[in-house]
C-alpha cells in the first residue's frame, strides 16, 4: 500500500465516520473546560466588575497574576497544577476509551459512525488499550530517559568549558532527537492499537513487538505515511495563524469569529488524529494481506480436468 | 503633614553643590600582585596607609579577609548559604605577614573576629591590636604579605577556566566610623563578616595596583591604565592600574578576552534640547548639568561578539542619564566584564570603575538581558561606588536606589520589554514599575524593607526588599511629589553625599528639605515598616430621586483594607460621561461621597493615574457597574483554546 494511496483512504474514511470528530470534540471541551471554568470564575471574581479589566485587553498584564497570589497565599499553585495534571491523566483515558471507538468504526465494513457500534467498540477495547498504554509509557519512558543520559554527556563534554554554543547547539540535536524518537514511539503504538482491534486480541505486549516489527519490516511506507499526515498538521496550524492573525481581537464580531475558528482547529486537530488512524489501518491492512498471502500454504491442486466424455 | 516650603529646595541644591567634592582620602593601598595561573592564586604585598580623620585615638585596626568566607563550609556565608564547596573550589587569605612599615612586626597579633553572630569558625573579619595608639588626625603605614587561594566562581569572585575575576582578594581595612558619621555615637570600627546576603563597606583614598599575569592574558581593572611591561623570559606582563576616590579595586584575566574600546562623548550623545530639559527640571544652569568624555573598555567573551553593540549602548545610556540626572560621571575609564559561560557566578557586580555584566549566546533582542544587567551595574558606579552607603546595613539605599534609576532608564530607552523565555515566543510587553511591582507582590509583608542584610527572613527576602520593594517605594514617592521634586531630592543627595558614607536618615533629610515636606508618614511606613496599602471601592449605589425630572443619588463608600495610609485620588464617572474627581487622606477605614445629579454612577476608580505602585490590589481599585464582557471573554476563550491544545497534546498517547 502506497502513503498517498493508505492517506487518501483513510481521509476517506474519516469523512465516511461522519460525527465522530465532533464527539472527540466534544469531550476534549468538556475536559477543558474542567480548567476553564474554575480560573474563568477566578477571573470574572476578580476583574468582573474592575475597570482594570479593560485596561487589560489590549495587554495582559502579568501584575494581576502577582497581585492574585498575593492575596491567595500563593493557593493557585497548589491548586492548578494537580488539577491540571488530573484533568490530562482523565484525558488521556478518555483517549483510549475513544481509540477502540474510533478503531472500530474505521475497521467496521460500513465504515459509519453509529453511537451503539463506536460505544460498544470503546468498551471492548478499553481494558487492552489501556494496557497497552501502560506499556507505550515504559518505551516513552525509556527516550526520555535516554535524553537526559544524552543531556549528563553533553554537560560532562562541554559542561565546564567556558563557552555555550557547543552545548545549546547539542541541546538543539538532542531535543530534535527526543521528539523524533517520541514520534515514532507514538506510530509504533497506533499500529499496535490497530492489531489489537482488528484482531481481536488482548495481547498488548505482543501487539506492541508486532508493531515494531511491522514498522521497521516497512520503514518507508510507515514513516511516510506518518509524516504526511505530520504535514497535514503543520499546514492545518500554518493555515490557522495566517488566517487568525487577520481577525481583530478586540471588538466583539472578531472575538466570535476567532472563537470559531479556534475550534475549528480543535476539530481539525482531532481529524488528523483520526487521520492517522484511517491511514495506518490502511497501511496495516495492506501489509498483513501481503504477509497472509505469502504465509498460506499452497492448496492442493486439484487440475482442473475437463470432464470426458463417457468412453463409448 | 505640612504645607510645602518651596524657598527650601534652591538652598538645598546648593548646600548640595558646596558640600560636594572629592573624597577623604582615609585610605593609600599600593599593591603588587602576580596572579599564579597554575595554582590558581595571587601572591600580593600591599603597601596600605590609613588616616585616622576621627578625633579619637584608634588602638586596633580591623580588616575584612572575605576569600575567608570560601575555604570550608563553616563560615558564615556558607553557613548561611548552605554551601558545601569541593575541595579545589575552595578559596582563601592567608596573610602571611604584617607590620608597621619600618616598625614593629604585628603578624603575631592577628586574630579573628565575629562581630555578627557567635561563629569562631568564621574568619572573614581579622583585628590587628596596635602596640600605639593611631593618634586623631594621624596616619599609619602598614606593609601586608599575602597569599589569596581563588575559588572556582562563587559571590562574584573566583576562577572559571582561563577567566579569573579577582575581587574581595586582599586584606581591606575596615570602616572607623566617626561619632556623628551614620548612626556612631563615638568612634567605632565598622567591620562586619562576610554573608550569603550582603555586599561590602569600606573608605575611599587611592589604589595603585601593579598585577603581574601571562603575557597572552588580557587584563583589565580599576582605575586607569598607566602602563604595561612585558618580561619575554618569563612570557608574563605586568600592568599599573591607578585611581582616586574608590573604596575598592577589582581586576580581570583571561586570554579569551576581545579588548573593545570607545568613547562617550557628551556633544554625540546628549543634544542641546536635553541639556536644556534637564537643567530645567532641576532648576540649575545648563553648564552644571553638562557631561564629561568617558573611555568605555568592553572586555566581552569571543561567543557574545555580535552583542558588543548592546552593550555600549546601554553604558551609554547610563553614562548619559546617571550623568544628567545626578551628576557627572567623573572618572576617566569604565570598563565593562563579561564572563564567560560557567562564570556566570562571577555577572551582574559592581566594582569602582569596572563591573561585570552577563549575557548569553542567543539572547533575544527583544528581552534586556544584557541592556538590564550592564545599566544596573553601571549606575552602582553613583550608587554604591561614589554614594558609598554602607552595603550591609542598608542595602536599600544602594540596590534600591540603583533599581529605580535603572528602571527609569530602561523604560525610557527601551520600552516595554518581552519576558519570554525564548526569542521565538512573543509575550506581552512588560515594563519595569510592572516587573518590580509584580517581584514586590510575591513577598509584600515578609520583612521591613530596611534590615541588615544578613538578617532578612531569607535570601528572595533581602532580594525582593533591597531590590524591587525599594525601587516602586522611590517610584511612589516620585509620583506623590511630582517629578521635578524628585529629581531634585536625588540629585541634591548624590551631590552632598558623594565620596561620603550616608545612611537612611541622611535621605530622608534631604527628601523632607527639597520636598518642603515632613515625609516621615511615608518613610516609617514603607522603609522601617511592613504594612501594605490596599484601598478598595466598597459600594456603589445608584438611587433614583426625584418625582418631575430624573435625578439620581449615588453614595461610593471607598475602604482602607491595608494597614499603611496614603492619600488617595478618587474619580467617579457617569452614566451621562462626567467625572468627579475627589481626594482623600485614607487615615480612617472608609470614606463616603455622595453625589446627586441627572446622572447616576458608571464606574469608581481610586488612583487613577496607577501613582501608588505599593498598592497591593489594583484590581479591587475600581468598580464598573456593567461587566467587563471583552476581557473576560478574551482570556476565556484564549484559555479555552489553549487547554484544548494542551489536551490534545497529552492525549497525543492515547
Ligand atoms: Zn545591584
Amino acid at each position: 500500500m502506497r502513503p498517498i494511496r493508505a492517506i487518501s483512504q483513510g481521509a476517506r474514511a474519516v469523512i465516511r465516520a461522519g460525527r465522530m470528530p465532533l464527539v472527540f470534540w466534544f469531550f476534549t471541551l468538556v475536559f477543558a473546560l474542567a480548567v476553564v471554568l474554575p480560573v474563568g470564575a477566578i477571573l470574572y471574581g476578580d476583574l468582573g466588575h474592575s475597570l482594570y479589566a479593560e485596561r487589560m485587553l489590549n495587554n495582559f498584564d502579568l501584575q494581576w497574576l502577582a497581585e492574585m497570589m498575593n492575596r491567595t497565599d500563593g493557593l493557585p499553585v497548589y491548586v492548578f497544577p494537580p488539577l491540571i495534571a488530573l484533568v490530562a491523566v482523565g484525558y488521556i483515558l478518555l483517549g483510549t476509551f475513544l481509540a477502540g471507538g474510533a478503531l472500530t468504526v474505521f475497521a467496521s465494513e460500513e465504515g459509519k459512525y453509529r453511537p451503539g457500534l463506536f460505544y460498544e467498540g470503546c468498551g471492548r477495547n478499553f481494558w487492552r488499550l489501556f494496557r497497552l498504554l501502560l506499556v507505550s509509557l515504559v518505551f516513552y519512558g525509556v527516550v526520555l530517559a535516554a535524553s537526559v543520559a544524552l543531556k549528563g554527556l553533553g554537560k560532562s563534554v562541554w559542561g565546564q568549558g567556558m563557552e555555550e554554543r557547543p552545548l545549546v547547539i547539542f541541546g538543539w540535536c538532542r531535543s530534535g532527537l527526543t521528539v523524533v524518537l517520541l514520534l515514532a514511539v507514538n506510530m509504533i503504538f497506533d499500529y499496535a492499537k490497530i492489531r489489537l482491534v482488528v484482531e481481536d486480541s488482548r495481547k498488548s505486549w505482543r501487539a506492541a513487538l508486532g508493531a515494531v516489527k511491522l514498522v521497521f519490516r516497512n520503514l518507508g511506507g510507515t514513516l511516510a505515511t506518518y509524516g504526511l499526515v505530520a504535514l497535514v498538521a503543520v499546514a492545518l496550524a500554518l493555515g490557522y495563524h495566517a488566517v487568525s492573525g487577520t481577525i481583530p481581537r478586540n471588538q466583539a464580531l472578531g472575538m466570535l469569529l476567532l472563537l470559531v475558528l479556534q475550534q475549528a482547529l480543535v476539530v481539525g486537530r482531532i481529524g488528523v488524529k483520526l487521520l492517522f488512524f484511517g491511514s495506518q489501518l490502511e497501511i496495516y491492512r495492506g501489509v498483513t494481506a501481503a504477509t497472509a498471502i505469502v504465509e498460506e500454504p499452497p492448496a492442493l491442486e486439484t487440475p482442473e480436468v475437463p470432464e470426458l466424455p463417457a468412453e463409448c | 503633614m505640612t504645607r510645602p516650603i518651596w524657598w527650601c529646595v534652591p538652598v538645598a541644591m546648593a548646600l548640595g553643590m558646596v558640600w560636594g567634592g572629592e573624597a577623604a582620602r582615609i585610605v593609600n593601598y599600593e599593591i603588587s600582585a602576580r596572579l599564579d595561573t597554575k595554582l590558581r592564586a595571587v601572591e600580593g604585598h600591599e603597601t596600605l596607609t590609613w588616616l585616622n580623620d576621627s578625633s579619637e585615638e584608634v588602638r586596633e585596626l580591623r580588616f575584612h579577609l572575605y576569600m575567608n568566607a570560601f575555604r570550608d563550609d563553616k563560615s558564615t556565608f556558607q553557613r548561611e548559604e548552605d554551601g558545601h564547596p569541593k575541595k579545589d573550589a575552595l578559596g582563601w587569605i592567608e596573610v602571611k605577614s604584617l607590620r608597621i612599615a619600618g616598625g614593629a612586626d604585628l603578624t603575631k597579633s592577628m586574630r579573628f573576629l565575629h562581630p555578627d553572630d557567635d561563629n569562631a569558625e568564621d574568619r572573614t573579619v581579622m583585628a590587628v591590636a596596635l602596640p600605639e595608639a593611631v593618634k586623631a588626625g594621624r596616619s599609619i603605614a602598614l606593609e601586608i604579605d599575602f597569599h589569596t587561594k581563588l575559588p572556582h566562581v562563587s559571590a562574584r569572585t573566583g576562577y572559571h577556566g582561563d577567566f579569573y575575576m579577582v575581587a574581595q582578594w586582599f586584606p581591606k581595612i575596615g570602616v572607623w566610623e566617626k561619632a556623628g558619621e551614620r548612626y556612631a555615637t563615638q568612634g567605632q570600627w565598622n567591620c562586619h563578616q562576610f554573608h550569603a546576603n550582603s555586599e561590602f563597606y569600606a573608605d575611599f583614598g587611592r589604589y595603585a595596583v601593579s598585577l603581574t599575569a601571562p603575557s597572552n592574558y588580557v587584563v583589565g581593572a580599576t582605575g586607569v591604565l598607566e602602563n604595561r611591561r612585558e618580561d619575554a623570559a618569563a612570557k608574563t606582563a605586568t600592568y599599573r592600574f591607578v585611581q582616586e576616590d574608590v573604596h575598592d579595586f577589582a581586576w580581570t584575566a583571561s586570554p579569551l578576552f576581545q579588548r573593545i574600546e570607545r568613547t562617550f562623548d557628551p556633544a554625540r550623545e546628549v543634544s542641546a534640547r536635553e541639556l536644556a530639559d534637564t537643567a530645567k527640571l532641576l532648576g540649575l544652569p545648563e553648564k552644571e548639568v553638562s557631561l564629561q568624555p568617558v573611555r568605555m573598555i568592553l572586555l566581552i567573551q569571543p561567543e557574545h561578539a555580535a552583542q558588543v553593540e548592546r552593550h555600549f549602548k546601554a553604558l551609554r545610556a547610563g553614562l548619559k542619564y546617571f550623568g544628567l540626572w545626578y551628576g557627572k560621571y567623573p572618572y576617566p575609564t569604565i570598563t565593562m566584564v563579561d564572563p564567560p559561560y560557567g562564570g556566570g557566578a562571577a555577572g551582574g557586580m559592581e566594582y569602582p570603575t569596572l563591573f561585570t555584566a552577563g549575557t548569553s549566546w542567543l539572547v533575544s533582542e527583544r528581552r534586556q538581558a544584557p541592556e538590564m544587567v550592564v545599566v544596573h551595574e553601571f549606575g552602582h558606579q553613583f550608587w554604591y561606588g561614589m554614594v558609598a552607603n554602607n552595603e550591609f546595613e542598608e542595602a536599600w539605599l544602594d540596590e534600591g536606589f540603583n533599581t529605580y534609576s535603572t528602571s527609569k532608564i530602561l523604560d525610557k530607552v527601551y520600552g516595554p520589554q518581552d519576558l519570554s523565555p525564548s526569542r521565538w515566543v512573543h509575550g506581552p510587553g512588560v515594563n519595569w514599575d510592572a516587573i518590580n511591582r509584580g517581584a514586590y507582590l510575591m513577598g509584600a509583608k515578609t520583612d521591613n524593607l530596611l534590615r541588615n542584610a544578613w538578617e532578612y527572613y531569607d535570601g528572595s527576602s533581602y532580594g525582593l526588599n533591597s531590590y524591587p520593594r525599594s525601587g516602586i517605594t522611590l517610584r511612589t514617592l516620585e509620583n506623590y511629589l511630582g517629578e521635578a521634586t524628585m529629581a531634585r531630592i536625588m540629585r541634591t543627595y548624590f551631590q552632598r553625599w558623594r565620596y561620603r558614607h550616608p545612611c537612611t536618615r541622611d535621605f530622608i533629610q534631604v527628601a523632607n528639605e527639597v520636598s518642603g515636606q515632613d515625609l516621615k508618614w511615608s518613610f516609617d511606613q514603607f522603609v522601617y515598616g511592613s504594612n501594605v496599602v490596599d484601598y478598595k471601592v466598597g459600594e456603589v449605589e445608584n438611587r433614583e430621586v426625584g418625582d418631575k425630572k430624573k435625578q439620581f443619588e449615588s453614595v461610593v463608600k471607598i475602604r482602607r483594607e491595608g494597614e499603611a495610609i496614603f492619600p488617595v485620588e478618587i474619580r467617579v464617572r457617569f452614566t451621562d460621561g462626567k467625572t468627579a474627581d475627589r481626594k482623600w487622606d485614607g487615615e480612617y477605614r472608609w470614606v463616603k461621597f455622595k453625589f446627586t445629579g441627572p446622572a447616576g454612577v458608571e464606574s469608581v476608580e481610586i488612583d487613577p493615574g496607577h501613582k501608588i505602585l505599593l498598592d497591593v490590589n489594583f484590581a479591587n481599585n475600581s468598580y464598573r457597574e456593567d461587566v467587563a464582557v471583552k476581557p473576560l471573554f478574551k482570556w476565556w476563550q484564549n484559555l479555552l483554546f489553549w487547554a484544548e491544545n494542551l489536551l490534545l497534546v497529552a492525549g497525543g498517547v492515547s
